[in-house]
């Protein structure tokens, strides 16, 4: 049975409620309410995000750090859950996702995309070759710092809906013992049919910069001693010498392709593309998760092959060594798929949130499973034994 | 005390938050061994319960 914990159920007790733009003024009506809270106690804060289009990521910003701050006996962070009844855009989406743990309800409306300039415009007119390649080239910086914002925000969410479709991918591997497929062909195989048409798009954009990752890095392992690390620049001329030598290889068919006509802006694409597998297969927190979730990764003749070893770091290693190669694409994956949220205008019904990992619940929708489940599940209590009567017992 | 190994990249609200999920798994696991689908089963068959329309009646009544 599930017995409800204060840490996964929003409480409007103990609630702010964002409605309409996020501006100063929003700012203003909240800080007051935020700071009242916080000095009542330390327990979990309700963010409901009733109807938002979004606005100032200063501001959403602004809020976050808010909601979140100490105080001056240095007590850790409140708990922030996070629910959208309605409508949650741009950044409001992100603040919705930043929550520790993140619910919707059913046909709410949430919208991920790029981060906008609209008020830098007018500063930079009139716009010249410099100034609009210098601010392309921002909006990328930007946009991929926001991705791998998101992935920290996610990445559990979406580590953990890989682990609980572990019974279903074995069924799919064990269907086909000759030619199984692998953990993340299996993971999209279960995913894609549950999507929205617009999140099967999303998908679709991360498996296409997924597959670009596999060619470009077999190139830059043999070319540039992968895993030695330099110093940075060197790196990265390692990098671009390996993705200048992929890419004349592969146009050698194409007599008309040159690097002056498109293939250096290839060459910048494959570049960022580069930067951010090789940050994702590094990041520490892939192991971290590898070695949380490991129990329900392994077979149970993997799990006591490993508990035979006896000392801890050996164990650690081991159990890395056998759980990251599979979680590592479904991991370069979710990075794809975060940065693909960054691009282009990415509408998604609630469902579709929970299933690429940007909430945790979906109110009602009982098949979807939550990491609540594990905090909340108590076993049923044993029904008390029935009592002899002393007549029966003489 | 300064987190050390694997966690000293994270901060410590994440600590704070993939330990506390360490110990519902733990906790989860004592009974399940690594069998999912079993526990996965349990929790649905008890949410469905809750989600079973007859509980409901008296509110759809007129």
């Amino acid at each position: 049975m599930l017995v409800p914990s204060n840490l996964y159920r929003p409480d409007p007790n103990r609630a702010i409620h964002i409605d309409g733009q996020l501006d100063d003024k929003l700012l203003s009506r909240l800080s007051p309410q935020i700071l009242k809270l916080l000095a009542q106690n330390r327990k979990p804060i309700t963010v409901y995000i009733l109807d938002s289009p979004g606005g100032s990521t200063a501001t959403a910003r602004g809020i976050l750090s808010m909601l979140r701050a100490s105080d001056q006996d240095a007590s850790p962070a409140c708990r922030l859950i996070t629910v959208v009844t309605s409508k949650a855009q741009s950044a409001a989406a992100d603040l919705l996702s930043s929550g520790d743990y993140a619910i919707a309800y059913p046909g709410c409306s949430l919208l991920y995309h790029g981060v906008r300039t609209p008020g830098l415009i007018p500063a930079l007119q009139p716009l010249t070759a410099e100034r609009t390649s210098l601010l392309a080239h921002l909006l990328r910086l930007t946009n991929d710092a926001y991705a791998m914002e998101l992935v920290k925000r996610a990445e559990g969410r979406f580590m953990f809906r890989f682990i609980m479709m572990r019974p279903e991918m074995r069924k799919i591997q064990d269907a086909n013992p000759k030619k199984p497929k692998s953990d993340l062909e299996c993971f999209i195989e279960l995913t894609s049919p549950k999507l929205s048409e617009s999140a099967r798009k999303i998908f679709k954009k991360a498996q296409e910069r997924y597959a670009r990752y596999e060619p470009l890095l077999a190139e830059f392992t043999i070319k540039s001693k992968f895993g030695k690390r330099g110093k940075i620049a060197r790196e990265e001329a390692r990098q671009i010498k390996a993705i200048v030598d992929f890419e004349v290889a592969d146009n050698k068919a194409n007599p008309s392709w040159t690097f002056k006509d498109g293939g250096l802006s290839r060459l910048v694409e494959d570049f960022f593309l580069v930067a951010e597998y090789l940050e994702s297969q590094q990041n520490e927190r892939l192991k971290l998760w590898c070695k949380t979730l490991s129990r329900f990764a392994l077979s149970k003749n993997e799990l006591d092959e490993i508990e035979r070893i006896p000392d801890e770091k050996g164990k650690n290693e081991a159990l890395l060594a056998k759980v990251q190669p599979p979680v590592q694409p479904v991991w370069s994956f979710f990075v794809a798929l975060c940065h693909a949220l960054q691009e282009d205008e990415n509408e998604l019904s609630s469902t579709d949130a929970y299933w690429l990992g940007l909430i945790d619940e979906v109110i009602g929708e009982g098949g979807l499973a939550t990491s609540r489940w594990f905090e909340e599940w108590q076993p049923d209590p044993q029904p008390p034994a029935p009592q002899v009567s002393q007549s029966a017992e003489a | 005390m300064q987190p050390k190994g694997l966690r000293a990249t994270l901060d410590n609200r994440d600590i704070r938050r993939a330990e506390e999920f360490d110990r519902a798994i733990e906790r989860v696991c004592r009974y399940y061994g690594n069998d999912l689908a079993a526990f996965i089963r349990d929790v649905q068959r008890a949410t469905a319960k809750n989600a079973d329309p007859s509980k409901h009646k008296k509110s759809l009544e007129k």
